[in-house]
């Protein structure tokens, strides 16, 4: 989130606690393969991505060459 | 961000930047899952040519190691600034609850992987503190050390408990000594050893001390901002034993080198077994230089 999505603290802070709400709110009842839904894992990271970079899809590599930060 | 390839359980290195390594063209979302793919939380993910993931937590959840080997690849002749390692709250932090009855199989070993997690933080924080114990106020290690007792990993409602915990934590002298001195050789950062050096040192401290060598810096006139550093530098050196006798012909040896020319970096070999005092040499001698200057 700091890395990747250039986001500032606070900014992360912010969406972390939506991810974790969304995410852990809803233990499975059968707890074949994890606690947790790995899907609604995914669809709030991909809103959080949407939301920053506008592309839910997008590449984990940076393109922009003059990048501050490796992660 | 590491985690690791279940078939050849050897960690991955998800990257954002280019590098010699081969590179998993993978997307955000999909790092971001193979990352948190604990086992008793999530189920694991498959990318590219249907590798599987898990988490890095189940060996590698400090992963200072990982990214000193990384550091090396990419800035290997670079000085080293700093490693800060930032924990997640101590041991206790990460503990749950054993229910009875019927899931209390399950809950056993998340109970397990997470003990196994804490422990394994813990020695590579050790091992960190050996391999910089030479290197004064170069290793941070920042982790709330008590209060986050009892809080579940997934209780995300709790969230404002760990918030005042952690600043507690930061409130603290210790801390907030440890953080300026921080945020210091973040701005002024020192030029100690490389990355190079620094792994060439780990492997050193297997086999036998048996070459000492020190560095002297001549006090030249130089820019402004040096002589505050290099008196900083010397105050850290420790004094020789009060009980240091002798060895007068090879302290007025090194005195006469080092005076030799004082426009450039000196380098003075002290070689003998362990325990022959190379160490008590080195430090009765820059005592004696600093004073004469």
């Amino acid at each position: 989130m700091l890395g990747r999505l250039r986001m500032d603290v606070e900014t992360a802070i912010k969406h972390y606690d939506v991810l974790a709400k969304h995410v852990f709110s809803h233990p499975k009842r059968w707890r074949g393969d994890g606690r947790f839904k790995a899907t609604r894992l995914e669809e709030a990271v991909k809103a959080m991505v949407n939301e920053t970079t506008g592309n839910s899809e997008s590449l984990l590599l940076d393109q922009n060459e003059a990048t501050y930060c490796r992660t | 961000m590491n985690a690791y390839n279940m078939d050849a359980n050897i960690p991955v290195i998800f990257r954002t930047y280019k590098s010699r390594e081969p590179h998993l063209n993978c997307k955000i979302w999909e790092a971001a899952r193979a990352t948190s793919a604990t086992p008793a939380f999530f189920k694991h993910i498959e990318i590219g040519r249907v590798q599987p993931f898990i988490d890095g937590g189940l060996g590698l959840n400090n992963p200072s190691r990982v990214v000193l080997d990384e550091a090396k690849r990419l800035f290997g002749a670079r000085h080293i600034g700093c490693l800060v390692s930032i924990g997640t709250g101590h041991a206790e932090m990460i503990s749950i609850k054993k229910s009875r009855g019927f899931h209390h199989i399950a809950q056993a070993n998340i109970f397990d992987a997470l003990k196994a997690i804490t422990s394994d933080c813990e020695a590579t924080h050790e091992a960190m503190l050996g391999l910089f114990a030479k290197l004064p106020i170069t290793y941070f290690r920042l982790n709330v050390d008590h209060g986050m007792q009892g809080i579940k990993l997934s209780e995300w409602e709790r969230l404002g408990n760990v918030e005042a915990h952690t600043a507690n934590y930061m409130r603290k002298n210790e801390f907030e000594d440890k953080l300026a001195s921080l945020v210091n050789v973040m701005r002024v950062p020192r030029a100690q050893i490389t990355i190079e050096q620094l792994s060439e040192q780990r492997c050193l401290y297997s086999k036998f001390n048996i070459v000492t060598q020190i560095i002297v810096y001549p006090a030249s006139p130089g820019p402004v901002h040096e002589p505050t550093r290099r008196q900083t530098e010397r105050k850290l050196c420790p004094p020789p034993v009060a009980s240091f006798i002798g060895q007068n012909d090879i302290l007025n040896k090194m005195c006469t080198y080092f005076d030799s020319d004082s426009m450039s970096q000196h380098i003075f070999v002290l070689y003998g077994l362990g325990g022959a005092g190379k160490s008590q040499l080195a430090y009765k001698f820059i005592e004696q230089y600093k004073s004469k200057r």
